[in-house]
């Protein structure tokens, strides 16, 4: 079933730190079973918001998929040739992604906006699974 | 002779259209250089002034759905309570107050709003949402959509879904003009405005074949330019 989180200072401050802006809603919704948590993410790429769904185990993506793709460009984003790049990284110290995404041409923004939402979410799973 | 006469021709009519094009040229670079700093200038978070945007809605009537002294209409791709943009939404649909949040039924997605209408969150498809959901209601202690004809009570916490035999009679909403006051706020974004002057569109299907005429005699400019320099060397 989806837990909730209603997203309190110290996520909105994570949330600028990491997406560049505080999230644009108030409560978030999840799924947990043991260590492993699932979440689903919007935001916005060029114009419009991009859905994003990260599972993540014992603090690393296992997996990253675009749920909901709005943008008239950019789409390549969807395909596992760019998402399963983001399978097995985690946050380090520095809240940079343990290795480097490789971009894609006219994409740009879309793929900034899929690696700061692994970011975040690599930041909420650390915050439930171990706060 | 002849080439002479066709020279000075060709010279006047090349600084003629020239002088013409001038302003528009000036207009085009401006705009091109504004839209092209969208980002870093803000263009797409700031609104143009109410008699810019009366330009836009001209005599347009938008309908919305007024309920405890409040107007929710969707306008410019936005759902706006009021004066105020809360999210996207293309198309408002339905409109659901509940106890404790206001609940938008926009492009069939679940907007779901506190009292004081900050986005809680947006419902979805990707949280299993039916997507062809046509109406929701409040019964008081029930949240109810309705899809497929059928009537479903959706828990707006754990959004677990179960059939539900409503039949009770479900008013027609009540879709009102929204006062001219309320467009003018936040309905016309500085980008969108500039993009129009740049591509003609501003003032409509003239101003857009204006636009691609301007584009025409640029080339024809550059054609004539060309020869002349050709001829004259």
């Amino acid at each position: 079933m989806a837990q909730n989180l209603w997203l309190k200072e110290p996520h909105q401050q994570a949330a600028k730190k990491l997406l560049g802006h505080s999230y644009r809603s108030l409560r978030l919704r999840y799924w947990i079973a043991g260590d492993r948590t699932a979440w689903v993410l919007d935001e916005i790429g060029k114009e419009e918001p991009i859905t994003i769904g990260v599972v993540i185990a014992n603090n690393k993506i296992q997996d990253v998929k675009i749920l909901s793709y709005r943008e008239s460009r950019g789409g390549e984003v969807r395909h596992p040739f760019f998402t399963s790049q983001f399978n097995g990284l985690f946050l380090r110290s520095n809240d940079r992604l343990s290795e480097r995404i490789n971009g894609i041409s006219g994409a740009t923004l879309s793929v900034r906006a899929v690696s700061n939402v692994s970011r975040f979410a690599l930041f909420l799973h650390k915050q439930i699974v171990s706060p | 002779m002849a080439l002479t006469r066709q020279l000075t021709f060709s010279q006047k009519l090349h600084r003629r259209v020239g002088v013409t094009l001038a302003l528009f040229l000036c207009l085009l670079a401006m705009t091109g250089i504004a839209l092209n700093h969208s980002d870093e200038i803000g263009l797409d978070e700031n609104y143009v002034p109410g008699w810019i945007a009366r330009l836009y809605l001209g005599s347009t009537e938008v309908l919305g759905i007024q309920s405890s002294n409040h107007f929710f209409y969707s306008l410019g791709g936005n759902l706006l309570v009021d004066r105020t943009t809360i999210s996207r939404c293309t198309r408002l649909q339905d409109w659901a107050s509940l106890d404790d949040q206001e609940v938008a039924l926009c492009d069939g997605e679940l907007i779901l709003l506190s009292p004081g209408f900050e986005l809680i969150e947006r419902v979805d498809g990707a949280l299993g949402l039916p997507s062809n959901i046509t109406e929701i209601h409040s019964t008081g202690p029930e949240f109810l959509v309705l899809a497929d004809s059928q009537w479903l009570s959706l828990d707006l916490v754990s959004l677990k879904l179960s059939r539900v035999a409503f039949d009770g009679h479900v008013s027609e909403t009540d879709w009102r003009p929204v006062p001219m006051d309320y467009l003018l706020g936040e309905s016309v974004t500085w980008q969108q405005f500039i993009l129009d002057v740049h591509s003609g569109v501003v003032i409509g299907l003239p101003g857009k074949l204006f636009t691609d005429l301007v584009a025409i005699l640029l080339v024809l400019m550059v054609m004539s330019g060309l020869w002349m320099w050709h001829k004259t060397r």
